[in-house]
């Protein structure tokens, strides 16, 4: 049954409506949902028994986002950090890991399939982008406008569809991909020492204060609270916040959990970095452990997230 | 007058070259330079990671290893280009307890060398000081050398030769350089050699052979470097020298010359004239595919092209050719005026009597050039695959060009 299915190609799809009675073989959707086998003949989908051929046949990738700002946001973010990266498509979401050129930051971000309405991605496609691209590209969306990403089967461009919320404008705009050799690396699991959350704003706030003294931040967290020193030509300074609960602004909580006391000290041009990342979420994590990269995740929706890990500095023994 | 013995001291000026040989087929199109390969705990750490990765996920991981992760090295620079560069203090470097801290990397087994796939080059990725060299490498490999922009307007003004040709296209330039430049404009031909050298892999050819000017007339020095300009870019190279001879290369005892059959179907001359074309490209292609075999024997030669090169991104536009036609020209009208010279001389010395004799036999033995100069007279120093190619389009035959060893 399924080989008869097999051997009817994009193209005579009515003819084989004749020919074979799909309503006998009581095909279901489960049965042959499409034909992975055979991707360029584009994907037939079954439908109370009767099959509709889709117009964009090859589409492999469709994504709309209800708000271009998302990823607006996160693409300003990560921009000065990675220049080319792939995104990683697949049926859970769209995911993108990257280090940065000198190796001392890492970003990952995963958007969930549910961040997008609809979602679909019939295969696992990395899609490599230029970021200074796909910024310009961007910017020519508006935030609330109505973002599709779309890409075809074996694609040498990926599709932008800016649909206004308000008018009939609709924009359209193509990238060129590019062949990115990027090894996937795993990020080891990690049980912090210390986690901290933050208004995102606060966090933001003291990472641009300092970074007007010194080049790096050490984090110290004890039972008492969480301190930003920084020592720099012109003197020192130093933050220091306590666990706060504001009942009518959840927002502004600060929440700090600690199993031990941490110490670790951090460049500030890498944290001002990450801050960019402040407008897409009101409150920030942090996650230290002694020797361990420094983890700030902004918390999306729909459990998505943007990651950036941070190596430490450490004190120079020689 | 020096210049009259210097014809037969010349060639012996190379003896140390005699023997050289160097690969026709390098393994790879070009052998760029390459950073010292990382730092060995780098290679440690990863065999590490990947005989110990199912280990530390197993056994709940202890918290040091999670990101164990962290090498140390000391920035090569300030840690970062990616973003804006940051003024610091010396004082801060030195003095400071905070500051004498040291930037950790990442390490998660990622790639630490990185080769370029266009240029070749294997670099350590995370040094931006080694990303700058391949940055530098990986231009001059894929644009061409970049000459300057005065280096054609101020080429050497002579009232004997011209030393500027014109190109394929508007704007472009062949320069001659010869020992007659001034050291900074040899200096670049010798970069730009060097380059060449790298992706032929051929032998060195030491600097002062090659600008030599010792008892070698001026007019006519035995090497010359003819440059490609484009812009400032010199994107093609060729480097002749005086030769004597050299030998013929023969065609193979199994390929004998097929029997035309259009013969007999011959239907009109331009069918002919088509079929034969196709004919010759057909053999000049199953030439290309064999190895060069030389005749025994030795035949003249005048003009032998020691190295021609073009930037790997200017192929295909006839840029090698214009530069074989531009150097067999200009050498044709260096020989005509060493002709005019010689004669000069010979008038002169016929005006003191006393040398008479000695000197015309002198001129005899010495001079040969021949004015007349074709492209068969060009010989090719052992070629690589593509300069076979060429020679055999230049030339346009298959077999019975020539071939020298240097």
């Amino acid at each position: 049954m399924l080989d008869a299915a097999h051997r009817i190609s994009a193209l005579d799809v009515p003819n084989a409506y004749a020919k074979h009675s799909f309503a006998s073989c009581e095909l279901s959707l489960l049965q042959i949902g499409r034909f992975q086998d055979e991707p360029h003949k584009g994907q037939i989908y079954f439908n109370n028994n009767h099959f509709e051929h889709a117009m964009h046949s090859t589409v492999l990738l469709e994504a709309r986002l209800e708000q271009a700002s998302l990823l607006k946001k996160v693409v300003d973010a990560i921009k000065d950090l990675v220049q080319d990266c792939n995104f990683d498509c697949n049926d859970s979401g769209i995911a993108l890991q990257a280090m940065d050129n000198s190796h001392v930051a890492l970003v990952s971000m995963m958007l969930k399939s549910e961040s997008f309405s609809p979602f679909r991605c019939d295969r696992n496609i990395a899609l490599g982008i230029n970021l200074s691209s796909l910024t310009k590209v961007l910017r020519c969306a508006q935030n609330e406008d109505i973002l599709t990403m779309k890409a075809e089967d074996a694609p040498d461009v990926v599709n932008f569809t800016f649909e206004s919320s308000e008018s009939d404008r609709m924009a359209e705009y193509d990238i060129k991909l590019m062949d990115i050799d990027q090894e996937h690396l795993g990020i080891p699991e990690t049980e912090y020492a210390a986690t901290i959350e933050m208004p995102s704003t606060e966090f933001q706030r003291i990472t641009r204060d300092l970074t007007a003294l010194s080049e790096s931040v050490s984090i110290e967290c004890t039972k008492d609270g969480v301190s930003f020193k920084c020592s720099g030509d012109i003197g020192n300074g130093s933050v220091t916040l306590r666990s706060h609960t504001n009942v009518e602004k959840p927002e502004q909580n600060i929440e700090i959990n600690l199993s031990e006391p941490v110490a670790l000290t951090f460049s500030l041009k890498y944290l001002m970095n990450f801050c960019k990342a402040s407008g897409l979420s009101s409150s920030v994590k942090l996650c230290l452990s002694n020797e361990v990269p420094l983890l700030v995740e902004y918390g999306l929706s729909n459990n998505s997230y943007l990651r950036f890990y941070l190596a430490p500095k450490i004190g120079d023994e020689e | 007058m020096p210049s009259l013995d210097s014809e037969t001291t010349a060639p012996s000026s190379t003896p140390s070259r005699e023997e050289a040989i160097f690969s026709d087929e390098a393994t790879r199109p070009t052998t760029p330079p390459s950073s010292p390969p990382g730092f060995p705990w780098e290679r440690v750490q990863q065999k590490q990671d990947a005989t110990s990765e199912n280990a530390i996920t197993q056994s709940s991981p202890p918290r040091k290893n999670a990101f164990s992760v962290l090498g140390k090295r000391k920035a090569l620079e300030d840690v970062s280009d990616n973003g804006p560069p940051r003024k610091q203090s010396k004082t801060i470097k030195t003095k400071d307890g905070a500051s004498r801290m040291v930037q950790m990397q990442m390490s998660l087994g990622q790639e630490v060398q990185k080769r370029c796939a266009q240029c070749g080059m294997e670099y350590t990725a995370s040094s931006a000081e080694d990303r700058k060299l391949h940055d530098k490498f990986h231009k001059q490999n894929v644009e061409g050398y970049d000459v300057g922009k005065d280096f054609v307007s101020k080429t050497l003004q002579t009232n004997r030769l011209p030393r500027k040709f014109d190109g394929v296209k508007d704007g472009d330039a062949i320069v001659l350089l010869d020992c007659t430049d001034p050291w900074q404009r040899k200096k670049k031909g010798q970069a730009v050699l060097e380059i060449v050298q790298k992706e032929l892999g051929a032998v060195e050819i030491p600097e002062k052979d090659l600008w030599e000017t010792k008892g070698q007339a001026t007019d006519n020095p035995k090497f010359k470097a003819y440059l490609y300009i484009r812009g400032t870019k010199c994107i093609g190279f060729v480097l002749t020298e005086r030769i004597k001879e050299a030998l013929e290369v023969v065609q193979p005892e199994d390929v004998t010359a097929k029997p035309s059959q259009s013969t007999k179907a011959k239907t009109t001359a331009l069918a002919a004239l088509q079929a034969r074309k196709d004919a010759e490209r057909q053999t000049l292609l199953e030439a290309d595919k064999r190895p060069l075999q030389l005749s025994h024997t030795p035949s003249p030669a005048q003009l032998g092209i020691s190295r021609i090169w073009t930037s790997p991104t200017h192929r295909g536009q006839g840029i090698a050719k214009c530069l074989l036609d531009t150097a067999l020209t200009h050498t044709k009208s260096c020989h005509y005026f060493d002709l005019v010279k010689r004669v000069e001389l010979i008038h002169n010395s016929a005006a003191s009597p006393a040398k008479k004799g000695a000197k015309k036999n002198e001129a005899k033995q010495i001079y040969h050039p021949k004015i007349e100069m074709k492209e068969s007279d060009v010989a090719f120093s052992q070629p690589t695959e593509s300069g076979a190619r060429l020679a055999r389009r230049w030339i346009g035959k298959p077999y019975g060009w020539l071939v020298y060893i240097d």
